[in-house]
């Protein structure tokens, strides 16, 4: 049900944006880099991993004004580079959302995410930090780039006969007894 | 002396009879094998989904022990509910209590029968399961943990929900309303399972997923078959399914002495 409100809100700011706010010409965001909060540096670029698997890595959430900053939130997402791909952010993670201790001027953190491979295929996953208040502006690490390969632990064809036969043995049993009972009254 | 000697030696004498009766009414006359046939149903297609959907196959091969082992758990406690819910109370709705009380076996040895047969429920499910755990639990070594901790965490649910059901047949009249109350109390222990996460990781969340017996019981599966715990290490997730199964039995035989021909509620 969340699933559904949040597709259609996603869908319905999407088409409100397209209709409100054109694109702009430029490549460039218009939110300026420099108005981020704070910037964000991934540890790795890339990494192949196959389905089911956990993998880590960490991000480094930089203040680099001369002021303190507080209130910031780091915030996990990945998105699926093919357009088959249905990927939910939620099953890769249950902790996406991190709300950061005041940064001082200058000064960095690191965060240490720890995720699953949920789907195959191409992936990314990147972070961005924001603030609480007083800026607009999101900033956005580089991404990291996932090659998510298949993976089939379990032979479904081996699991067939057993499948039938647990079963399959119950009813001749429930047969046998009921027939029993029968032949004794 | 000897009266009180002889008391003692026929309620030992007499819960056995009845459970033995009880087992054969539910094995060989009554509902046993085809809750256990739905059961094993139930269990191949769980197996068969987690094994070939590509949806499911997803999932790491603990996981998938640890999806199927839970499914066998919850599902064999609610086999066991079903045989205790119904074990007085259907008597009673059945017109057989009478003869029943009117036997010389003291009340609570009738009720310890009856759960000695619901739990047997139990036992057949978690024979009928291990197969399916050991298919996908072997080559990860996980088989011997899961059909162990399977066997502690079922049987304390199991404990639970015969004296929770053995407390309301005993109680209510009406068979259709023990089954509903006892069914809707499970449902109830389900729902924790359903909170959001942010309400699970807060204080009065994780007390309340530590408190409910089920809840408990399948996260310290969970956490032993899939992040590879040490019994151990996780045992504080089992005081939840201890206290309530220790108290719902006593109770259970604390008002099974009180135990009357039309319930409690018709008293």
């Amino acid at each position: 049900m969340r699933t559904t409100i949040a597709a259609f809100l996603l869908a319905a700011a999407i088409a409100a944006g397209a209709v409100d706010a054109p694109l702009p010409r430029s490549t460039t965001s218009p939110v300026a880099a420099d108005t981020a909060p704070a910037s964000v540096q991934l540890d790795r670029t890339t990494l192949s991993t196959s389905v089911g698997q956990r993998f880590s890595f960490t991000s480094t959430i930089r203040n680099d004004s001369d002021q303190p900053k507080s209130g910031l939130v780091a915030n996990l997402n990945v998105l699926g580079l093919d357009p088959d791909i249905y990927v939910d952010p939620e099953d890769w993670s249950s902790q996406r959302t991190i709300y950061l201790d005041p940064l001082p001027a200058y000064g960095s953190t690191r965060l240490a995410w720890t995720v699953q491979a949920v789907n195959s295929g191409r992936l990314v996953i990147y972070v961005t930090v924001t603030a609480q208040q007083g800026t607009d502006a999101v900033g956005a690490s580089n991404t990291l780039r996932l090659a998510v390969a298949r993976q089939r632990t379990i032979d479904p064809g081996g699991i067939l006969p057993l499948a039938v036969s647990a079963p399959t043995t119950l009813l001749l049993l429930a047969g046998l007894v009921a027939r029993r009972r029968r032949r004794l009254r | 002396m000897a009266a009180v000697g002889d008391q003692v030696d026929v309620g030992r004498r007499a819960w056995k009879v009845v459970a033995e009766r009880e087992l054969r009414d539910l094995w060989l006359a009554g509902r046993g094998l085809p809750l256990l046939l739905a059961y094993s149903v139930l269990l191949s297609a769980t197996s068969y989904l987690v094994a070939a959907n590509q949806a499911l196959n997803f999932l790491e091969q603990r996981e998938a022990v640890s999806l199927t082992l839970q499914v066998a758990v919850a599902v064999s406690a609610l086999l066991v509910l079903l045989g205790a819910a119904d074990s007085v109370s259907g008597e009673r709705e059945r017109g057989t209590l009478e003869s029943l009380l009117l036997s010389p076996a003291p009340r609570r040895a009738l009720i310890i029968g009856k759960g000695v047969a619901a739990m047997s429920l139990w036992v057949a499910a978690w024979i009928v399961s291990l197969p399916y755990v050991w298919y996908l639990g072997r080559g990860v070594d996980v088989v011997g943990v899961a059909v162990a901790s399977g066997l502690v965490v079922g049987s304390l649910l199991a404990l639970f929900l015969a004296g929770y059901g053995l407390l309301i047949s005993t109680t209510l009249s009406s068979n259709r309303l023990s089954l509903s109350v006892s069914l809707f109390a499970l449902l109830a222990l389900y729902a924790p399972t359903q909170m959001p996460t942010a309400v699970q990781n807060s204080g009065i969340g994780e007390l309340l997923l530590r408190v409910d017996p089920f809840t408990a019981g399948l996260r310290y599966l969970g956490n032993l078959i899939i992040s590879g715990h040490s019994p151990s290490q996780d045992a504080r997730w089992l005081i939840g399914p201890v206290v309530t199964a220790v108290v719902t039995v006593t109770v259970a035989l604390t008002v099974a002495d009180r135990l009357t021909l039309t319930g409690g509620d018709q008293a």
